[in-house]
């Protein structure tokens, strides 16, 4: 229970906003925007001075250390006054600036917390066709060209079917039908990998033929084949270990997305939107905003 | 407002902490670092490397070396939000968004290389990646929120053409710092590359492209890793738009552990100076620059959405399949007049009359492919459902058909791209860079033909392809390598095998180069297997197959041509003390273009001024006959 607590983003958004609002309201006493003191800490020189050194490779002298020094005081005056004088209202980048801030936080905060196995084995459970293992053949196969047999191919292949049907299943067949790169001996491959060498009707086909008999002809995009099923896998839900890293990847996407809504509804509750159409049909509620 | 400045400091200091556990330079990169989160025990990357069987005769894995995601600025601006991790899911058969239409691949590719413009990576992952330096900028911010055509065209042109066609180019005004380039390489593009290799099935290689384009001329080069041992951050035009540089980047690489290469693309827009007589300083190309330009570039991108730089009608008449994509309006566009000089045939053939000067030959290129692919989506080269791939300038029907490819090509005559393919023994990342260091690859303009070409002094002529296989790499040398001096005519060997989906076979050519006295390039075009009982003329031409599309329904059918065709060669001009080259051009029979897919589809009618059909292909790397000890 308790690690489902500290799994929980909105407690982790929750505690680092309670930091921060303790820490402005201990530390930040009497200098915060609308008081008229204006104070600079030693670590906050130090920080001015290490954004220096990174730019220029070196150490601020004395002199660029004031003149940091100046420039910020001269940024905080400012940004106090434009702030008083409300120029930050209705700035479109500043709006979109403090959103993308708050929802990155958000994100950010909850990038942090790693899906537990459960979750991830109830998404891979509700999920399942996204993870779905296709079906699998292994087979032997016997390629007759047309170029080579033409109107003749047909023919042959019925004869050869019978001949190999009369022989049982050992038969040796590496000299039976045309020469082909196409491998005759396949491995237990997905039907996707059967189509990348056979191409997709081909692939297609075999789903229908029956396992330990000599099927055929059937027809490729070369010609036609004589095939034996060896054995099939169904198509199956992989376990978690399997697919780990893609549900994971799904999973935190969903998540981060769900959650971001929930947080809008939530913050959503502290308000009371009022929405003014031309013809002034505000029915009071929320049912006209959409807060995500 | 101190609240925002606090909460950026946190910001801040987890991305810090966040990048520290990701940057994976060079030393510490030589292991992969193992997926992030994952509990569950699994192989390591070498482990599942081992563990997949290799094939000695070979097998063909179709790749895609040049594609753009939201990582190119360009890309970005044209509404690419596709992230290399989703490009890389895309190549695998992930349905994605473009457009705002959904698209998958169908038929999903071995491998790719993402290759972002390196030159802005940084200031893409300021505008991406939120809390990102820089990211508050107010350039960015109107980036983020380009909507029209007309203003990506004018921010665009503000902020990056006209600084990148100068003589020095520099980062625009909102670039946060090397930090921000070298997040993008490491925690973006490095860490897909990563988390998408799957031994065995999808191998993804590291890489980027070099953009130099001085004055318009069209430079660039696709830089690609043979693992993760790699640099900080890559190499850019704004490091310098010097190729000369760039190959001295390189050998600083090497030094360090990293085996990289770089390919070419676009020679046809490169306004004469992708093979250009003179280096940089003005000076004739000498044999140090012809050794070095050969050690790292020793591929060519053949055929790519904005045109087919093998040849073009204009200046090779007499090859009756040199009117293929050949993308007119490039040669109209910023001046990049077409010449002769820019075509992938003369270069490798030139290639002999510096080899012969120098000692050493420039363009010893073997043949790759690429999309250039600015809608993230590597390999999208099925011409049957093309949605365009440069954002809203070719993304809707309009446009497609009217519209135009910004400062490059009429939307219209541009195509879906090429796709790569490499022999190789099994289908991890050493295997297939290995097989493109080697050049052995073979190009195809979008179908997935399996091309075998072999030449030796004992190779025998076989109906057998498993035969023809085995003797060529036993006895012989596969496309990509290089014959010495012989006192007969070499047998050159080919095979060629359809797509399994796709459309028959009409020929296969082997097309020969060489220099004469004055090391001008001369050729010579061979039919060597074809489908049917065609005979050749009294002038040696042969037949033209006749074609069986249906323009009205936008269909063909393989009731003509051949699935696979088998010949062989032996050069009937040979000359013992003369260098040469070969390379295998294969013919598909005609089929219906995208353009005439896209009105079919959408019920228009067909497009005026470009062809109706196409015959699609594949080209193989040259064999080269040195005539040397």
């Amino acid at each position: 229970m308790m690690r489902k607590i500290v799994r929980e983003p909105l407690l982790h958004f929750l505690t680092i906003g309670a930091a921060l609002f303790l820490y402005f309201h201990w530390s930040g006493g009497g200098s915060g925007p609308t008081s008229d003191r204006i104070v600079l800490t030693a670590g906050q020189i130090g920080h001015l001075a290490a954004g220096f050194a990174k730019t220029w490779q070196r150490p601020p002298t004395e002199v660029e250390i004031k003149g940091l020094i100046d420039d910020w005081i001269r940024e905080e005056i400012a940004v106090r006054e434009a702030m008083a004088s409300g120029l930050d209202r209705d700035d479109t980048i500043i709006r979109r600036r403090l959103r993308q801030k708050l929802e990155f936080l958000f994100e950010e905060v909850d990038a942090a917390v790693p899906p537990s196995d459960r979750e991830l084995q109830a998404w891979l459970t509700e999920n399942a066709d996204l993870y779905r293992l296709e079906p699998q053949v292994s087979f032997r196969q016997i390629y007759l060209s047309r170029e080579r047999r033409g109107s003749a191919t047909e023919d042959d292949a019925r004869t050869l079917l019978a001949r190999l049907r009369a022989a049982g299943p050992d038969t040796p067949i590496d000299h039976l039908g045309h020469p082909t790169l196409l491998p005759r001996e396949v491995e237990m491959s997905s039907l996707a990998e059967v189509a990348r060498t056979f191409g997709q009707e081909f692939s297609r086909s075999t789903e229908a033929l029956p396992v330990g008999v000599w099927s055929g002809p059937i027809q490729s995009g070369f010609g036609l084949h004589l095939v034996w099923v060896r054995a099939r896998v169904a198509g199956s839900l992989p376990d978690l270990a399997q697919v780990r890293l893609a549900v994971e990847r799904d999973f935190t996407a969903d998540r981060r997305r769900r959650q971001l809504a929930a947080m809008y509804e939530r913050l959503l509750a502290k308000y009371r939107v009022v929405i003014e159409r031309k013809a002034a049909d505000d029915d009071g509620g929320k049912s006209g905003a959409n807060a995500s | 407002m101190k609240v925002n400045r606090t909460i950026g400091l946190i910001l801040a200091a987890v991305f810090l902490a966040g990048l520290a556990i990701l940057s994976c330079t060079r030393p510490a990169a030589k292991q992969e670092p193992a997926a992030p989160l994952s509990a569950a025990p699994h192989q390591s990357v070498e482990e599942q490397e081992a563990a997949i069987p290799e094939s000695p005769l070979k097998d063909a894995y179709f790749g895609d070396t040049h594609v753009h995601t939201s990582y190119s600025l360009d890309a970005y601006i044209g509404g690419a939000r596709l992230t290399p991790d989703e490009a890389y899911q895309f190549a695998q058969g992930k349905e994605v968004v473009v457009n705002g239409l959904k698209h998958s691949i169908g038929r999903p590719l071995d491998w790719a290389a993402v290759s972002d413009h390196a030159e802005f990576i940084g200031e893409m992952y300021s505008t991406q990646v939120a809390g990102a330096p820089g990211g508050d900028n107010p350039m960015l911010e109107e980036l983020r929120h380009l909507k029209t055509a007309d203003e990506q065209r004018a921010w665009f042109g503000k902020y990056v053409v006209k600084n990148m066609r100068g003589e020095n180019p520099s980062h625009p005004p909102f670039y946060a710092g090397p930090g921000t380039t070298k997040s993008a390489w490491q925690a973006v593009a490095l860490a897909a590359v990563r988390d998408n290799y799957h031994p065995g099935k999808f191998t993804t290689l590291a890489g980027f492209e070099w953009s130099a384009a001085q004055n318009e001329g069209n430079m660039h080069r696709n830089v690609i890793f043979r693992d993760l041992t790699v640099p900080d951050m890559p190499f850019s035009a704004l490091d310098s738009p010097n190729e000369e540089k760039l190959w001295a980047w390189m050998a600083e690489q090497e030094k360090m552990g990293s085996r990289l290469l770089a390919i070419p693309h676009n020679s046809n827009g490169s306004k004469g100076l992708m093979f250009a007589p003179l280096d940089k300083a003005g000076r004739p190309l000498s044999a140090e620059y012809a050794r070095l330009r050969s050690h790292y570039e020793r591929l060519i991108e053949m055929m790519q959405i904005k045109g087919n730089s093998e040849v073009h009608r204009k200046f090779w008449p007499a090859d009756e399949f040199a009117d293929f994509e050949n993308g007119d309006s490039v040669g109209t566009f910023s001046g990049r007049t077409f010449k002769k000089e820019n075509f992938v045939r003369w270069a490798v053939t030139k290639g002999l009359a510096y080899e012969a000067k120098l000692g050493e030959n420039p363009y010893r290129l073997g043949f790759i492919g690429g999309t250039d692919n600015h809608n993230g989506l590597p390999g999208d080269v099925a011409e049957n459902d093309y949605i365009g791939s440069h954002g809203p300038a070719d993304g809707t029907l309009k446009e497609r058909r009217e519209g135009e490819i910004d400062g490059w090509i009429k939307a219209k005559e541009s195509n879906p791209g090429s796709l790569a393919g490499v022999w190789a023994t099994r289908n991890t990342r050493a295997a297939i860079w290995d097989a493109l260091a080697a050049r052995e690859t073979f190009v195809t303009s979008g179908p997935r033909i399996k091309p075998r070409f072999f030449g030796g002094a004992t190779l025998g002529a076989t109906q057998d392809p498993v035969e023809l296989v085995k003797q060529g790499y036993a006895r012989g040398v596969s496309m990509g390598g290089t014959l010495k001096a012989l006192e007969r005519a070499p047998t050159f060997t080919v095979h060629a095998q359809k797509d399994p989906d796709g459309a028959n076979l009409d020929r296969i050519q082997i097309i020969k180069g060489w220099v004469n006295a004055k090391g001008e390039p001369q050729e010579r075009i061979f039919d060597v297997a074809w489908s049917g009982n065609r005979k050749p003329n009294a002038k040696g031409k042969l037949p033209a197959l006749g074609h069986t599309v249906d323009l009205k329904k936008g269909t063909y059918a393989n009731t003509i041509g051949a699935p696979e065709l088998i010949g062989s060669f032996t050069d009937p001009s040979f000359d013992p003390k003369q260098p040469a080259l070969y390379y295998v051009r294969v013919i598909e029979i005609p089929t219906p273009r995208w353009t005439t897919y896209d009105a079919v589809r959408n019920n228009l009618p067909r497009l005026k001024g470009v062809p109706a059909t196409v015959q699609e292909r594949a080209w193989t790397s040259p064999i080269w006959y040195t005539a040397t000890k």
